[in-house]
């Protein structure tokens, strides 16, 4: 007998080896954009004191670091939507990679509502700095990806309690750590859980759509 | 387009919603004095040693702001804990039997069981996303709420999950309710009940106010009276 798994969901895991310079250049140029100039003026949930979002256009900033984030995270989601696609290598590669892409910084007990992406392929979020507390207390801020197979586990008996991977019933909590990357399908919805942290947690976020060579979305 | 003109197009064009999940508000009828005794024995749960529940004990990640109490709220002898248990109970019987096609006869022949806890929901402290197996619904009656002085905040919310909501144009994006997209939202009122299946992921998002929130959760289901147990509730 053949056990496959099916409906998979494909998740892509990246981390910049040498992250600090980078990570602290971008945390400089964030806090001091902290303001009401580069606030997204049109939020698609409650704005909250705790939480500030920037507009969109972070990837059309000329800033050297924001560049070279720009580079790391669009050729993840490339590398990540080619892996996961039967479009030949060649073909995908002419394929052109659209974003809006915008930076959070979460203040204590700041979170974002569950939410997905509509009109996007592919969000994916880039941790400039995780905020967790150098001694290893639990300080929230987590990027929970909820299982898309609601209601599969209303029914429990004693056989399927215990599914393992990749079979098991769970949402997917991440606590990112600085210099980590994680892309996953726009469809997923997705919630950052309260921040209890008593410092900043900085994140960068990117949906991400494909288009023809100077094709427009369809 | 007025909503009155709204409501007679969906009349005349015949449209209905398909795939619905029911959600009730209700008001219970309990009165101010009731809750007060209520939240007494809920603050004494929390003062108790031993009487968390397993929602703190395992799970460091949870909200520390946010007491989970055992789940044999429903089932003490106190007084209060009754009165509340015959409430929540007799409330949801009546608001799924008006959901059933079965007779009002043959439902009032079925045994419904109950497992409930309290919560309470310090300030900036929140209920982590939850929904619960082997049970069909889930009340959440309001003991005590605070000010609603801050948008969004200590609410009740569901979530979202069509994924048919991903291809969004110009004409879905406002659709109106029921057909709507988006998280659903429910404000806690003390004396008042929400009711949903439980399978229905849901959190309580943060309390701003001053005044912790007070919840008591109940998963219910109904079984025949000759049915067996499967005993995993």
């Amino acid at each position: 007998m053949e056990l496959t798994a099916a409906f998979a969901v494909p998740i892509g895991h990246a981390s910049l080896a040498t992250c600090e310079r980078l990570n602290r250049e971008l945390e400089q140029l964030f806090l001091i954009r902290e303001t009401q100039e580069y606030r997204n003026p049109t939020p698609s949930h409650n704005p909250q004191a705790e939480m500030f979002e920037s507009r969109v256009d972070l990837f059309t900033w000329p800033e050297p670091c924001i560049q070279e984030l720009r580079s790391f995270m669009l050729e993840s989601v490339f590398r990540v939507a080619m892996a996961s696609s039967e479009t030949p290598s060649e073909e995908f590669a002419r394929l052109r990679l659209n974003n809006h892409t915008w930076f959070h910084i979460t203040r204590c007990t700041g979170h974002f509502v569950a939410h997905n992406h509509a009109l996007a392929s592919w969000s994916a979020v880039y941790c400039v700095k995780d905020g967790t507390d150098p001694a290893g207390a639990p300080c929230g801020g987590l990027l929970r990806l909820f299982d898309t197979r609601a209601g599969a586990d209303a029914f429990l008996d004693p056989a399927n309690q215990r599914l393992r991977q990749p079979f098991v019933v769970r949402d997917l909590d991440l606590q990112l750590q600085a210099g980590q990357l994680v892309v996953f399908p726009s469809y997923l919805f997705h919630e950052v859980t309260p921040y209890y942290g008593s410092d900043t947690r900085i994140t960068v976020a990117s949906n991400c759509w494909f288009t023809t060579q100077g094709g427009d979305r369809q | 387009m007025t909503e009155e003109s709204h409501a007679r197009t969906d009349s005349q064009s015949g449209t209905v919603p398909l795939f619905a999940t029911p959600f009730a508000a209700v008001n219970t009828g309990a009165d101010r004095h009731f809750n007060e005794r209520l939240a007494s024995l809920c603050e004494s749960q929390r003062s108790a040693p031993g009487l968390a529940g397993p929602g703190i004990l395992n799970n460091t990640l949870r909200d520390p702001l946010h007491f989970q109490g055992r789940a044999d709220f429903l089932d003490l002898s106190d007084a209060t804990a009754v009165e509340l248990k015959r409430l929540i109970l007799g409330q949801a019987s009546t608001v799924v039997a008006g959901l059933n096609s079965i007779g009002a006869a043959e439902f009032a022949k079925l045994l419904v069981q109950a497992r409930g806890w309290c919560s309470i929901v310090q300030r900036n402290g929140h209920v982590p996303a939850q929904h619960f197996s082997s049970a069909s619904w889930l009340a959440i009656y309001c003991v005590q709420a605070g000010d609603a002085e801050f948008k969004s905040a200590g609410v009740l919310r569901l979530y979202e999950r069509r994924l048919a909501s991903m291809y969004r144009d110009a004409s879905t994006w406002e659709l109106k309710s029921p057909y709507r997209y988006g998280n659903h939202t429910w404000s806690p009122v003390p004396g008042w009940m929400a009711l949903f299946p439980a399978h229905l992921p849901h959190e309580v998002s943060v309390v701003r106010s001053a005044t912790s929130l007070i919840l008591v959760f109940a998963k219910i289901r109904f079984m025949n009276a000759d049915a067996e147990d499967s005993g995993n509730g």
